[in-house]
């Protein structure tokens, strides 16, 4: 198919550049991958759990916060963390990822290494999406310390879809969600995302501009900023609602 | 590999089954973690988790067929969070030279094909995951875009405006007087382009 922007490429040109691309590179030997891959799916379950407990609290309360975002709820946020991705991420000392992977295994209801997008529970699934295509430009720190670890995309039958960015800070969670649904209320957009989470929000009180509302017993806050509205959740940890109100004032 | 292998190997899902997968996937599924993130190392370790993942996964591969192409999801997904985690600048002159596909060609004609394909080359890599994502799912694994959309959970527009930016890419590579796409890409940066 000719391309209207130049005569000269067609969808052979691309094709051929493509392959030669692809085809072209030299691998590095396939045996020592292949072994190392092979190890790594034989790898007993049960010997995965043992080494959870080996890591230090440290680790482990890093790692738990992210599985804690897996879990709450009973169906979890699956995928929101890549968990092979180094730790690094997490704001720990890389080791291996194997271990991250050990702790992910801490819960039946959460089954490792699902594919990239989806996850499924009992009663319902929730996909997440890649953050595309026109994800917010989610700040990578925000004030204490806060790093951006993943963004994700909350995807619900029957609601609307919420972009949403995980943020770690030794041990503590943060999710931060937006609407892409300006005109939308913003209780309709909470009512949405406790469908999404399967968090039970509660109560729900506006002061300062802000709604004040409990994960559990752990605050968030509830804004709109030119119409688009917000959410801030702590999903691990103790972060005080001042230091929320903090950091969602950083995000006007 | 023939599809009703293919099909094959994924139902018996054994130790040997994985291997044939593995061997016959192994090099373009690298290739693909490897166009994306621009070094061995972290290409082989994507190409590595990739597998994995699939293995782990291969229940919920609704259509035997598209294995590979499944793979190349996994892998160059896989890739795009590296990147995005990293943050990093690939710059575009460290790339290598693309080597020729076509070198025994000796009509004019063929040389100018040659030429042609080299510079799309050059082109592909600056292309932003996203956008070489696709373009190697329709072109290298020839899908079309509804099944792009489907295995990449976006909608078929996105999949559209997607390749159609890339191909604006590609096509400036053959304007004229343009010396190389690789050496006048703006920014040079995969992450931002």
């Amino acid at each position: 198919m000719p391309d209207k922007s130049s005569p000269n490429l067609n969808d052979d040109l691309i094709r051929e550049a493509v392959k030669q691309e692809i085809e072209y590179i030299e691998a590095p030997p396939a045996g020592p991958a292949w072994a190392r891959i092979e190890s790594r799916l034989e790898q007993p379950r049960s010997s995965i759990k043992k080494r959870r407990f080996s890591l230090t609290w440290s680790r482990a309360a890093a790692v738990a916060a992210a599985c804690l975002i897996l879990t709450l709820g009973g169906i979890g946020i699956y995928r929101t963390v890549d968990f092979s991705a180094p730790l690094a991420d997490l704001g720990m000392a890389p080791e291996s990822a194997d271990e991250v992977g050990a702790l992910r295994t801490d819960n039946d209801s959460f089954e490792a290494d699902e594919p990239e997008e989806t996850v499924a529970d009992s009663d319902r699934q929730v996909t997440l999406a890649e953050a595309d295509p026109l994800p917010p430009d989610w700040p990578v720190v925000l004030p204490g310390d806060f790093r951006l670890s993943e963004e994700l995309l909350l995807v619900d039958a029957g609601a609307p879809e919420y972009s949403g960015a995980i943020y770690h800070n030794d041990g503590m969670t943060l999710l931060l969600v937006k609407s892409e649904d300006p005109g939308e209320d913003i209780h309709t957009f909470l009512n949405h995302l406790d469908d999404h989470l399967l968090l039970k929000l509660h109560d729900l009180e506006r002061t300062n501009g802000f709604i004040r509302l409990k994960v559990e017993d752990r605050p968030g806050l509830a804004w709109q900023d030119n119409g688009v509205n917000q959410a801030l959740l702590v999903l691990f940890g103790f972060i005080p609602e001042e230091d929320l109100e903090e950091i969602a004032a950083s995000l006007d | 590999m023939e599809p009703e292998k293919i099909a094959r190997l994924i139902r018996q899902n054994d130790v040997e089954s994985r291997r044939a997968l593995f061997e016959a996937y192994y090099k373009r599924t690298y290739a693909v973690a490897y166009n994306i993130l621009r070094r061995r190392e972290n290409a082989e370790d994507i190409t590595q988790e990739a597998f994995i993942k699939a293995f782990q996964n291969l229940h919920q591969l609704q259509d035997k067929e598209k294995f590979g192409a499944w793979l190349a999801v996994i892998a160059s997904n896989l890739a795009r969070n590296f990147l995005k985690r990293e943050k990093r600048i690939v710059l575009v002159d460290e790339l290598p030279e693309a080597r020729s596909g076509s070198e025994s060609n000796d009509t004019e004609e063929a040389a100018i094909r040659s030429l042609e394909v080299d510079r799309i080359r050059n082109a592909v890599r600056t292309l932003p995951p996203e956008q070489y994502q696709v373009i190697v799912l329709q072109f290298y694994h020839d899908l079309k875009v509804d099944e792009i959309a489907d295995l990449l959970k976006i909608r078929s527009g996105t999949v559209k405006s997607r390749l159609f930016r890339a191909r604006q890419k590609l096509a400036e590579s053959l304007e004229p007087d343009r010396d190389s796409a690789c050496l006048n890409y703006e920014g040079g940066d995969r992450e931002n382009a």
